[in-house]
């Protein structure tokens, strides 16, 4: 878990390895601001897993909604360390 | 996990084999259960939530299941055992009846199955066990509701244990033939006769022949099976 006893902000290492859960394949062309669905291939099912993993990850419950608001890591991973700062006691 | 017990949801809890299936697990679980009749020597306590609620209408399905899992966490367990029958030929059949047998035999499971589908997900486990019939995969005169809702049920646990697998969740149908239950007990005496004749093993069904199933289905050992539909009908389908 990144948080839990060891609480800190995602970092692209950690959202890499979401996308990578929620795609059920390795990214090769990985980068900050592609179009998770256009440019690195999610669809509705990675979506789904997407969410599900970065709650399981990190306590955040993000929306569908969000991810069709947020469409690069980049906005991805500041929108859940927003979240991050204002929810828990963080350790960096 | 509260008290050391996973939590169980059993949604049809009144009907012969949801009540049952409740009194075999209330020592073992944390209960939540829906019924819309009555539950006779099951009562709320800190591991047992009641709850009376529409199975055909979403948000309350959805409301029992967040009271659930704010009180006892993400489930380990739904058994979706919510069941009616409206027996009619199909040229006499009202829309309104047929609408009434799916939304309460098939729709209801939907409503459950999304509603908890994302807990489970999160906590990387979960069984999910859906009450059928053998109506499913064999037809009989005047039950073309009954029998879609139940083939739908089979079509959706092999899609939720496709698309679910992954996240370390199971579901199976159980698929009973005739059983001697409440739902039966109005069947004509020349028909009741007549599938104990086609019965190889030569007697209906007793709801003691399906609890086990439901406890193999549950046990944390049988991780492997799911997608599939379970039939006990003493060769009834054969």
């Amino acid at each position: 878990m990144i948080n839990g006893n060891t609480k800190r902000l995602l970092t692209e290492a950690d959202f890499k390895d979401i996308l990578e859960f929620a795609l059920d394949d390795e990214v090769l062309n990985f980068d900050l601001n592609s179009n998770i669905y256009d440019a690195l291939g999610l669809d509705s099912i990675g979506a789904v897993a997407m969410v599900v993993e970065i709650e399981k990850k990190t306590g955040i419950r993000l929306k569908i909604e969000e991810l069709e608001q947020n469409l690069t890591p980049a906005q991805l991973i500041r929108l859940i360390n927003g979240y991050l700062i204002n929810t828990v006691d963080l350790k960096q | 996990m509260i008290g050391g017990r996973k939590s169980a949801l059993i949604i049809g809890a009144s009907g012969d084999i949801g009540f049952a299936t409740s009194q075999h697990l209330n020592e073992k679980f944390n209960l939540t259960l829906q019924y819309n009749s009555s539950l006779p020597g099951l009562s709320e306590s800190p591991n047992c939530i009641l709850r009376k609620a529409d199975v055909t209408k979403a948000i309350e399905v959805e409301n029992l299941i967040e009271e659930s899992v704010q009180h006892f966490g993400a489930p380990y367990a739904l058994v979706y055992s919510a069941g009616i029958v409206i027996d009619k030929p199909i040229a006499f059949l009202e829309t309104e009846s047929w609408d009434k047998v799916i939304n309460t035999n098939l729709s209801g499971a939907f409503y459950a199955i999304k509603a908890v589908s994302r807990a489970m997900m999160v906590k990387g486990e979960g069984r999910i066990i859906l009450i059928g019939s053998i109506a499913a995969h064999r037809a009989n005169l005047g039950q073309a509701a009954y029998a879609a809702s139940k083939s739908g049920l089979e079509a959706l646990s092999r899609s939720v244990a496709f698309e679910l697998g992954r996240y370390g969740i199971s579901c199976n149908v159980i698929a009973p033939g005739p059983v001697e239950s409440k739902m039966f007990r109005n069947t004509k005496e020349k028909v009741v006769n007549a599938a104990i004749k086609f019965t190889p093993k030569k007697r209906l069904g007793f709801i003691s022949d399906i609890i086990p199933m439901v406890d193999y289905l549950l046990d944390e050992n049988n991780d492997f099976i799911t997608g599939q539909s379970l039939v006990i009908d003493g060769g009834f389908s054969l």
